[in-house]
């Protein structure tokens, strides 16, 4: 909690406040995020879906493979 | 010139106690950087301190009497049983529906009550939106009524957060051991992630709304930190003995975690606003944070708000805002009237706050208008015949009785109902007394008693407007049928007991009641300084300044112990801490007049006249009825800094003031009456006499005579010359006075021998006779005295005995004091008393 992150919006790509670049954002999300507000919930919701979507991908190549 | 920006943020229960470290830790950086460009202070908050009520005036800049707001619930009039309290209930506009009326454009979120939401100019999203009480995996539907406009509600209603979307990232920087939590057994993990999620939403709309919308002006409310303070402020460091170490270990860091949880929300507010924006953050109360936690809450609806400091905070920022200063004496009611004024309008003269001029750079002229609930256009209100969709409520209710605030009215409506009618009646009973209209706050409780004759807040209230009605009888009967009710009570009892004989300036008496209770009960910040109060009137001096020092040892933002220890260090020649107290006083409590007063008087002895008179002049402005602080001035003005049209000025009000008013010193002859009128002069009254009748051996001090007095029967055309001062006139006399002005009789009585006594020796007669028939007239004189005075509605007349004034001077000046408004400077007529003079003394 002591060590924030800090972000910037620029639509969905969620920017590092000091070095400009993309943060990564995780599927799990983060107290940053939420309060980033609007944009940070879109994010967060948007990796998550992506991460699902992985996952679901994965599982039915695996299928596949067997 | 660019359009003015306010954002309000409101942050319930936020406390400065517990932001200064995290601040000094730079764990709240966001607010820090508006704190150091900006102005803070202490923000008092009303009684009773119920959020809905105390948001509401914040939002109105009035109190709950005028707003209507008077509680979490009120009756549902349509569907029967209860709901949330509905902003179809505010009784006046509030600060978004003024700005709306003069073409702003604002967007208010979450504000508590809020639902329905109004029809404003901007996007009113209502406090309703957020809450989240449905299971997971079921459906979330979005109150009716809570967006407006409802077009709006399509998007907004995606930037809500159910708890169980919430994940360990959300939780352990809450709770880093969250694994070890059973959540089967445990619900405040849930508990946490509900309130995070609601205020997550909260801000996720706020941010949406401050990105999508034009806006000039933008209000959002979070409660979470209220709601983090209630579930988990027990925990919080230090460890309370009666809390568990495991839970401590696991719980302890919430609360701090809440906060930083909302700086950094306030961070993103701040990037979004821009620069040219002013932020005003605000909570309507504080919250205990060390060891004055209640250790447990007693079973009466609203408990919980027990655990509220009544100090709330304060921090503007922003254009024309001095930057890095302190703002003193503001309360929840002076938001509304300064924003209006940061918007160049004009407060109305029926709100209770008042504009904070002292916090700009540059004072924006300040206007007022009767009232702008008055004028006729569109204020984006809700048209009269509005009601609300009760079931849409349920959820929010659901979650106040979660809270602890309601009791769970089960499936009775008529009983949940009429439990509502009680809470808000006995609610604005508080909001009436906080006005001192205390008349009223009895005739209410008298009311509620009539339905509830056991419940024990409205018996102690009745105690209470009972005694500052100075109905200490029905005071007593009340005290009397508690104590044969319940023994527990007892010591309690006894400290209202004391209040009563220091109400009837019996301080002794006062002061035995206090000592008992102080054996039964703990040493309370209350009962202390009613103890440090009682050591005043008494003179004892040192021990009232260790008395509020202890009090201040266990809370240093005791306005009143800071007050009460000004006047000990004053009465004690300790001037300049004297000074340095009475304005810790009033910092944390501006409007306190005998601060103000006190201070004065500390600067006058520390020869500060110029800042003495801006003290007596600001008590005065406060009470304008403190004749002393008047005096005061009139002396310094005239004397020190002489400005003879000042000192004219306040001589004239004073005169106003007193005018038809006399102060008759009287007795039969030799009764003491000289001895009085002394008194009163020394204590600073003005006295009309005309020195002809010179001291003598009877009366080596003088007889403060006034020759006219003797054709009273026959011309009392002089009298005017007596209006606000005090005039000797014998007992034969009284009744010649005439029905046109009122009076204050002073009359002195005192042993019959020992006046006959004392006349003989003067008129050097022989003193070892008794002229019976002397005794027997004066006898018939004073049951004349009482007759006249009995028929007599404009007389107030006070006996003081003669031998008891001697041997217990204090508590006689006291209660003449009283009798006459406080004007006396009990101290200098105190030193008049000479126990030498009284010889003529029977034994």
């Amino acid at each position: 909690m002591t060590e924030r992150q800090e972000y910037q919006s620029d639509k969905i790509t969620i920017r590092d406040k000091q070095t400009g670049q993309p943060v990564e954002i995780h599927p799990e999300g983060s107290l940053g995020l939420l309060a980033l507000g609007a944009v940070g919930v879109k994010a967060w919701r948007e990796a998550r879906k992506k991460a699902r979507q992985n996952s679901n991908m994965s599982e039915k190549g695996t299928e596949k493979l067997h | 010139m660019h359009k003015k920006k306010v954002v309000l943020v409101g942050w319930d229960a936020a406390d400065w106690k517990v932001i200064n470290p995290l601040m000094d830790e730079g764990r709240m950086p966001a607010l820090e950087k508006l704190v150091n460009k900006g102005v803070i202070g202490n923000l008092a908050t009303l009684d009773p301190p119920l959020s809905p009520m105390l948001w509401t005036s914040i939002a109105t800049g009035k109190k709950a009497d005028k707003h209507g707001i008077l509680g979490f619930i009120e009756p549902d009039n349509i569907n029967g049983g209860i709901r949330p309290v509905a902003v179809t209930s505010r009784q006046t506009k509030a600060v978004w529906n003024i700005l709306h009326y003069n073409g702003y454009k604002c967007n208010v979120v979450g504000w508590w009550p809020s639902h329905p939401a109004e029809p404003i100019n901007g996007v009113m999203v209502s406090n309703l939106f957020v809450k989240a009480n449905t299971p997971p995996d079921s459906p979330w539907p979005v109150n009716e009524g809570s967006v407006y406009p409802p077009e709006m509600t399509k998007i907004l209603k995606e930037y809500r957060i159910h708890p169980a979307e919430l994940t360990q990232q959300h939780i352990l920087p809450f709770i880093p051991n969250a694994a070890e939590v059973d959540q089967e057994k445990d619900p405040r993990l849930a508990s946490l992630a509900k309130i995070t999620a609601e205020a997550a939403s909260t801000h996720a709309i706020a941010t949406w709304l401050m990105e999508n919308t034009e806006w000039d002006f933008m209000a959002v409310y979070y409660d979470a930190i209220d709601h983090y303070g209630h579930a988990f402020m027990k925990y919080r460091p230090p460890r309370q003995n009666h809390i568990p170490v495991a839970d401590f270990e696991l719980y302890k860091d919430v609360v701090d975690g809440g906060y930083i949880f909302h700086d950094m929300m306030l961070d993103r507010l701040i990037e979004l606003a821009g620069d040219d924006t002013t932020f005003i953050i605000v909570s309507d109360h504080g919250f205990y944070s060390d060891s004055h936690r209640p250790a447990s809450l007693p079973r009466i609806p609203a408990a919980p708000a027990l655990e509220h400091r009544p100090y709330g905070i304060l921090c503007i920022s922003g254009e024309n805002i001095k930057a890095d200063e302190r703002v003193y004496g503001a309360t929840l009611l002076d938001i509304t009237p300064t924003i209006l004024n940061i918007y160049g309008l004009p407060s109305g003269k029926d709100m209770d706050g008042k504009v904070l001029s002292n916090i700009f750079t540059d004072h924006p002229k300040s206007s007022r208008i009767e009232s702008w609930d008055t004028l006729p256009g569109d204020f984006g209100t809700h048209p009269p015949e509005k009601t609300e969709d009760p079931v849409s409520s349920a959820a929010a209710l659901r979650q106040l009785i979660e809270l602890g605030y309601l009791e769970d009215p089960g499936e009775d409506k008529n009983k949940a109902s009429a439990q509502a009618v009680r809470e808000l009646k006995y609610n604005l009973s508080r909001v009436l007394a906080s006005r001192n209209n205390y008349s009223k706050a009895i005739e209410i409780i008298e009311e509620l008693l009539e339905d509830d004759k056991d419940e024990i807040r409205f018996q102690l209230d009745a105690i209470k407007y009972n005694i500052q009605l100075s109905e200490f009888e029905k005071a007593l009967k009340i005290i009397e049928i508690l104590k044969r009710k319940d023994e527990s009570y007892s010591s309690y009892l006894k400290v209202f007991e004391g209040i009563i004989y220091s109400h009837q300036n019996r301080p002794h008496a006062a002061l035995k009641m206090f000592s008992e209770a102080e054996k039964g009960m703990p040493a309370t910040a209350s009962l202390l300084q009613e103890l440090g109060k009682v050591f005043i009137r008494l003179q004892r001096y040192e021990e009232a300044l260790k008395i509020f020092t202890k009090v201040l040892e266990n809370d240093d933002e005791n306005a009143y112990a800071w007050h009460g220890l000004a006047l000990a260090q004053l009465r004690l020649g300790f001037i300049q801490e004297s000074a340095e107290s009475s304005l810790n006083a009033i910092g944390l409590l501006y409007h306190f007049p005998p601060a103000h007063y006190h201070l004065g008087e500390a600067l006058v002895r520390l020869e500060k006249f110029t800042e003495a008179c801006q003290a007596f002049e600001l008590s005065l402005k406060m009470n304008p009825g403190m004749y002393k602080a008047r005096r005061w001035l009139i002396q310094i003005y005239e004397e020190k800094l002489k400005q003879k049209e000042m000192a004219e000025i306040h001589r004239k009000i004073l005169n106003e003031q007193m005018k038809g008013k006399i102060t008759i010193v009287s007795g039969l002859p030799r009764s003491g009456t000289s001895l009085m009128m002394q008194i009163l002069k020394a204590g600073g009254m003005g006295i009309l006499t005309d020195e002809i009748r010179l001291a003598d051996e009877s009366n080596p001090k003088g007889y403060f005579e006034y020759e006219k007095v003797k054709s009273l029967p026959r011309d009392n055309s002089w009298l005017h010359e007596a209006e606000g001062k005090a005039l000797k006139v014998i007992a034969q006399l009284l009744r010649f006075l005439p029905v046109k002005y009122d009076y204050k009789v002073i009359f002195m009585k005192r042993d019959m021998y020992e006046i006959i006594h004392s006349q003989q020796k003067m008129l050097g007669r022989q003193q070892d006779k008794f002229p019976l028939s002397v005794a027997q007239a004066f006898d018939r004189e004073l049951k004349n005295v009482e007759i006249w005075h009995q028929k007599e509605p404009n007389v107030k007349l006070l006996y003081v005995d003669y031998g008891d004034l001697i041997d217990n001077p204090v508590e006689n000046i006291c209660k003449i004091n009283h009798f006459l408004d406080y004007q006396l400077d009990e101290d200098e007529a105190i030193k008049v008393i000479d126990k030498n003079l009284y010889r003529t003394k029977i034994r």
